[in-house]
C-alpha cells in the first residue's frame, strides 16, 4: 500500500484510508464476520475515497477480513474509482436485458473463497432499494450467510478525526457565507427560488461542493413546512423566510437554519424568537461529552412546552451530520429524541435546531446550527446571530 | 394547495393504475416511490428518506402513512384526504402500524403489489415490511406498474417538459461567457443552478456533473473544484427542471490552444447523435437506438469497448433525488418499445486514449420521429453561442 500513489482526487491521505479499513476489519473479526457487503456510498467513500452517485444503481463493494477490496459497478463509474479511491480492483456489470449483477457479486464472492462464508451486509442504505435485496438474496440463499452489519461503519463515522473535522469546519464557514448570500438576497419582489440559488452560488463560488440535499427556503404562508415544496413564491413587504441549508466542503456537511424577516416584526413574531432562541441555547447548553443525544431533546421540550407554542413542537429536534450523499444530509442515525440513550463524545457533528409555528398567524421561526462535540461542551461553527436575520 | 394538474387529470391517471391493478389480479399497490406518488396525486416531499407508503386500492382508496412534518407537506401539495403519521421513536415501527390500517381496510389474505424498486424502500425496511406482512396478505412486485404509465407523457404534461428544455437552454446561455481559460469551475455550475431557481425552476433529480482536465472524462459528480487550465477541455451534465420534469444537456467544451483531434472526436458525436435520434420512431426499440450509436462510433474507426459506454441515454420524467434518470435506458438489445410522448436523453460519449468529447440533448418523441426540446447550439467553442 506504500508504494501505491495518493489517487488524484482523493480526500485523505492513504494511511487515513489503512486505519479505517483496518478498524473495520478488527470489528468484523469482533462479530465473527467473513467480510462486508458494502452498499452505503458514505462508507465506500470513508473507506476508500471513491467518490460518485453511482449508487444510485446496483453497487457493491466487497471487503473481506483479508485481502483486496473489490467493487462491482457500471461502466460510466470506473474512471471516478480508479481517480478517487485507493480501491484497485474494480470489476463491471453491463446493462442488459438479462443483467444480474447480484449473480456477478455471488461469482466475485466464489474467486476470494467466501463461498459459505459469514458475511455483513448494508441493508440501511438507499444504496440498496428493497428489489437489488431480494435479488441478492435469492442469489446467496444457500452460498453464504447473509446479516445485517449497518452499523459497523456507520459507527465509526459518527466520531470524526482530526483530518475530517477540518472539512466540517470548513463547511461551516461555507454555510455562514451561504446564509449572508440569502440574507442580502431577501427583497421584496424576488422569488424564493432566488435565495436558493443565492445560496448554492455562495457555496460553489468559495470552493463548496453541491450539497446532499438542496436548501429549503420556504416564504409567506408556507413557511411553516418542515419540507421544501415547489413553485417559487414572491417576496412580499412584510415576508418571513425560513431558511435550512448544509453546505458540503469534500462532502462532510455543516447545517444552518434562520429566519429572515423583511419589514416590520410583531410583537408576537418578536415572542417566537425569543423562544427558540432560549430553546436552541437551552439544547446547545448541554452537549458534551458523556451526556446522551436525548438530553438535547429534553431541553427542547422543556423550554418549548413552558411556552405557548408547545403544542407545535416537532418529534426529533437535530441529528447527527457527515460525509453524506443525496437525498438526505441527514447521517442518521442516530436522530436527536427524547430518550435516545446514545451517549455524546468528542468529535461527534450534531446539528440541533429548534422550529415553531404558529397556526393562526402563521408565523413561523426555524433557527438551528452546526456544533461539534468537545470534552467540555462544543463548538459551535457558525457566527451569525440567534435571532431575526434582517436583509 | 398548488396542485400543478387538475384533479380530473389526477383522477384519470388512478383509473388507469387501478385498472392495471386489476388486470394483474391486485386488490391495491404500496407505493414507495415518491415518483409514483407525485405523479398520481401531486403529494411533493423528500419525506422518502424516511419509511413512508401510499396506498392506492384497486377500488381507488387512497391512504398516506408519513411522518408528521410531511403530514402538512401533503396537506399542502396533493390531493391526498387520508393522511396517518407515525411518530419517531426508538420502538417506532411503522411497518406494523402500515399492516394494522390495511387490517382496518379488509386487506387480509388479499394480493398486494409493492413497489419494492425504490429509494424510498431501503433493503431495511423492506425487510421489516416483509416480516409484518408474512402470513397477512400477499406481496407482488409491482415496481414497474406506475412507471410504465409514467413514461409515456400525457399532453397535459409536455408543456412542462418544454418549459424545463428552455430553463436548460438558459442555463446553459448563463454558463457559456464564463468558460474560458482560467475559470473557477464553482462559477460555472453556480451559473447553471441559479439560472434555473431564478426562472421558477425545481432542484434537480441528481447533481449536475463538472469536470475539466484530469476529470472531463468523469461520469458523475465528484466532489472538489479546480480552476480550468490555459488550454483545457471541460465537460457538463445537467438538466433544465420544472415542477420535477426533467430536460438534461451535455456538452464538452475546448479552451485555449484548439486540439484537432478532439474536433474530430465531436463531430462523430454529433453524427453518432443524428444517427440515434434518427432512429427514435414509433415502433423501434431502445435496442436499436444503441445500435445506431455503436454502429456509427465503428463505422469512424472507435468500435472498441473502450471508445464508448454500454448506454447512451435514458428516458427522462418527474424523477426525485438521487437519480434523475428514468425507464427505460438506452442499452444494447433493450426491447423497450418507442411510443409516442416518451422524453429521452441521448449523450454520445466518445473515447479515443485521454481524449473525451459528450454532446447531448434530450428529445421528445413524437408519430413523425424525435423532436429536439433544446435550441442551443453544439460546438466544442465556447465562444460560439448560436
Amino acid at each position: 500500500m506504500t508504494d501505491k500513489p495518493v489517487p488524484p482526487l482523493a480526500t485523505f491521505s492513504l494511511a487515513e484510508y489503512a486505519g479505517r479499513l483496518q478498524r473495520t476489519r478488527d470489528l468484523l473479526r469482533e462479530r465473527g464476520l467473513d467480510g462486508l457487503l458494502l452498499f452505503a456510498q458514505e462508507s465506500l467513500y470513508y473507506l476508500t475515497g471513491y467518490d460518485t452517485s453511482g449508487y444510485v444503481f446496483f453497487q457493491c463493494a466487497v471487503l473481506p477480513v483479508e485481502g483486496p477490496i473489490t467493487l462491482l459497478t457500471r461502466r460510466p463509474d470506473v474512471a471516478q474509482a480508479r481517480d478517487s479511491s485507493t480501491i484497485e480492483d474494480i470489476s463491471v456489470w453491463y446493462n442488459a436485458e438479462d443483467a444480474n449483477p447480484a449473480a456477478d457479486l455471488r461469482e466475485i464472492l466464489r474467486v476470494k473463497g467466501l463461498a459459505g462464508a459469514r458475511l455483513g451486509v448494508e441493508l440501511h442504505t438507499y444504496g440498496l432499494t428493497a428489489g437489488n435485496w431480494r435479488s441478492v438474496e435469492s442469489e446467496l440463499a444457500g452460498f453464504a450467510l447473509l446479516e445485517d452489519a449497518s452499523d459497523i461503519v456507520r459507527g465509526q463515522r459518527l466520531v470524526k478525526s482530526p483530518a475530517e473535522l477540518v472539512h466540517v469546519r470548513e463547511a461551516g464557514r461555507l454555510a455562514d457565507l451561504a446564509m449572508d448570500a440569502v440574507r442580502r438576497a431577501a427583497v421584496p419582489g424576488r422569488l424564493s427560488g432566488e435565495l436558493s440559488g443565492a445560496a448554492l452560488v455562495s457555496m460553489l463560488a468559495n470552493g463548496g461542493d453541491l450539497p446532499s440535499e438542496m436548501p429549503i427556503v420556504n416564504s409567506g404562508p408556507r413557511a411553516v413546512y418542515g419540507r421544501g415544496v415547489l413553485g417559487a413564491h414572491r417576496l412580499e413587504t412584510d415576508d418571513q423566510v425560513l431558511v435550512e441549508f448544509g453546505a458540503s466542503h469534500r462532502r462532510y456537511m455543516a447545517c444552518i437554519e434562520r429566519t429572515v424577516v423583511l419589514g416590520a416584526l410583531s410583537a408576537e413574531h418578536a415572542e417566537m424568537f425569543s423562544v427558540v432562541r432560549d430553546t436552541l441555547e437551552a439544547m446547545t447548553g448541554i452537549i458534551r461529552a458523556g451526556v446522551p443525544l436525548g438530553a438535547i431533546d429534553a431541553e427542547h421540550r422543556r423550554v418549548l412546552d413552558a411556552s405557548p407554542y408547545g403544542r407545535d413542537r416537532y418529534g426529533a429536534c437535530g441529528y447527527s451530520l457527515g460525509a453524506t450523499y443525496a437525498p438526505t444530509w441527514m447521517d442518521v442515525p442516530p436522530m436527536i429524541y427524547s430518550g435516545n440513550p446514545l451517549v455524546m463524545q468528542p468529535g461527534m457533528v450534531l446539528f440541533p435546531h429548534a422550529m415553531l409555528g404558529a397556526v393562526e398567524s402563521r408565523r413561523a421561526v426555524g433557527m438551528g446550527h452546526t456544533v461539534i462535540v468537545t470534552e467540555t461542551g462544543c463548538e459551535i461553527l457558525s457566527r451569525q446571530p440567534i435571532e431575526p436575520l434582517r436583509p | 394547495m398548488p396542485l400543478h394538474f387538475s384533479l380530473d387529470e389526477l383522477a384519470e391517471r388512478r383509473a388507469i393504475t387501478c385498472r392495471g391493478l386489476a388486470a394483474r389480479g391486485l386488490s391495491g399497490l404500496l407505493m414507495f416511490r415518491q415518483e409514483s406518488m407525485y405523479y398520481l396525486t401531486g403529494y411533493d416531499t423528500f419525506g422518502y428518506v424516511f419509511f413512508q407508503c401510499l396506498y392506492l386500492g384497486a377500488d381507488g382508496r387512497l391512504m398516506l402513512l408519513t411522518r408528521s412534518v410531511d403530514v402538512r407537506t401533503a396537506a399542502y401539495t396533493s390531493m391526498i384526504g387520508d393522511v396517518r403519521m407515525w411518530v419517531d421513536g426508538p420502538n417506532a415501527t411503522p411497518a406494523r402500524e402500515l399492516k394494522a390500517i390495511l387490517a382496518e381496510f379488509g386487506l387480509e389474505g388479499e394480493r398486494l403489489g409493492v413497489e419494492w424498486d425504490a429509494y424510498g424502500l431501503t433493503a431495511a425496511n423492506g425487510r421489516k415490511l416483509t416480516a409484518e406482512l408474512d402470513g397477512f396478505c400477499e406481496l407482488v412486485d409491482a415496481s414497474d406498474l406506475v412507471t410504465l404509465q409514467r413514461v409515456i407523457k400525457r399532453p397535459a404534461e409536455i408543456p412542462y417538459v418544454r418549459k424545463a428544455a428552455e430553463l436548460a437552454d438558459a442555463a446553459l446561455a448563463a454558463a457559456l461567457p464564463l468558460i474560458r481559460p482560467g475559470a473557477w469551475e464553482g462559477d460555472i455550475l453556480a451559473a447553471l443552478q441559479s439560472t434555473i431557481l431564478r426562472d421558477d425552476g425545481d432542484y434537480p433529480g441528481n447533481e449536475f456533473i463538472i469536470g475539466s482536465g484530469p476529470g472531463q472524462n468523469l461520469g458523475r459528480y465528484v466532489s472538489g473544484r479546480r480552476r480550468l487550465d490555459a488550454d483545457d477541455t471541460i465537460a457538463i451534465e445537467f438538466a433544465g427542471v420544472f415542477r420535477h420534469y426533467h430536460s438534461a444537456l451535455m456538452r464538452t467544451y475546448r479552451v485555449g490552444a484548439p486540439d484537432p483531434r478532439l474536433g474530430e472526436l465531436y463531430q462523430i458525436g454529433l453524427d453518432a447523435l443524428a444517427a440515434c435520434s434518427g432512429a427514435i420512431r414509433p415502433g423501434a426499440t431502445f435496442g436499436d437506438v444503441f445500435a445506431a450509436y455503436i454502429g456509427t462510433l465503428a463505422g469512424a474507426g472507435l468500435g472498441d469497448m473502450t471508445n464508448r459506454l454500454n448506454a447512451c441515454g435514458y428516458s427522462l420524467g418527474t424523477t426525485f433525488s438521487p437519480n434523475w434518470m428514468d425507464w427505460p435506458m438506452v442499452y444494447r438489445d433493450n426491447p423497450a418499445v418507442i411510443e409516442p410522448g416518451m422524453v429521452i436523453f441521448l449523450h454520445m460519449v466518445v473515447t479515443d486514449g485521454p481524449r473525451n468529447v459528450a454532446p447531448g440533448e434530450t428529445f421528445l418523441s413524437t408519430s413523425a420521429g424525435a423532436e429536439r426540446l433544446g435550441k442551443m447550439s453544439l460546438s466544442l467553442d465556447p465562444e460560439r453561442i448560436a
